[in-house]
């Protein structure tokens, strides 16, 4: 099972800067408004991508337009061998039409 | 290390084989070609197809993206009965029979 926070943890951990934020959308998305310091992985690109990514143990969330296909997000990135089995991957419950919070717009950052 | 694949977190309704799903396809009551669309428009269209079937109508989505195979089923829920078959070469035909 995928653990699940709520758009309100997710935004406190991102204040902290505790948790690494996966932003599944398409970039068109992404660019117009994203959660600060998210990652764009677009959901088709993820298999390829996620071996290049630096994964450390810092926990990650994936977030997606409602909140289903970042659970399929979640549970590909920690079938990753790369990914430290005590590194929490999980879902933003709702997605970003649960999202309340500040936004980053622009291009993607490097993962 | 080798590279995650879908196919080892995505839950797929049962198979088609070629045969029974090409059958299938030339009775469907409709096809939606969703190559290249992503979550969640696919379940969106989806839905609102199946609301406007009878029973017993066939609706395909034909879709490039291997998580719609688990989410389009899992978004019309006991509407319909769903069915997958897989071209080998990364296309994908959900079937899904209105209940």
């Amino acid at each position: 099972m995928v653990e699940e926070l709520a758009p309100e943890e997710v935004n406190e951990r991102v204040q902290n800067g505790d948790v690494r934020v996966i932003d599944t959308r398409p970039p068109t998305e992404y660019e117009a408004g994203h959660i600060p310091g998210a990652i764009n992985v677009p959901l088709g690109d993820l298999p390829s991508t996620v071996p290049d990514i630096d994964w450390d143990d810092t926990d990650v969330v994936c977030a997606c337009p409602i909140g289903q296909s970042s659970k399929q997000a979640a549970m590909l990135i920690s079938s990753y061998e790369g990914v430290e089995d005590d590194v929490v991957v999980a879902s933003m419950a709702g997605g970003y039409e649960e999202w309340d919070f500040e936004l980053e717009t622009g291009a993607a950052a490097d993962a | 290390m080798s590279q995650p694949s879908w196919d080892d977190v995505v839950e797929l309704p049962d198979e088609l084989d070629d045969e029974t799903a090409e059958a299938l396809l030339e009775d469907a009551t409709e096809v939606q070609d969703m190559t290249g669309e992503v979550c969640p428009y696919p379940q969106v269209e989806a839905k609102k197809a199946i609301a406007g079937l009878d029973a017993g109508d066939v609706l395909v989505q034909e879709t490039d993206h291997v998580p719609s195979t688990e989410n389009v089923p899992k978004a019309v829920g006991d509407d319909a009965t769903a069915k997958v078959w897989k071209s080998g070469d990364g296309r994908y035909r959900v079937f899904l029979r209105k209940e």
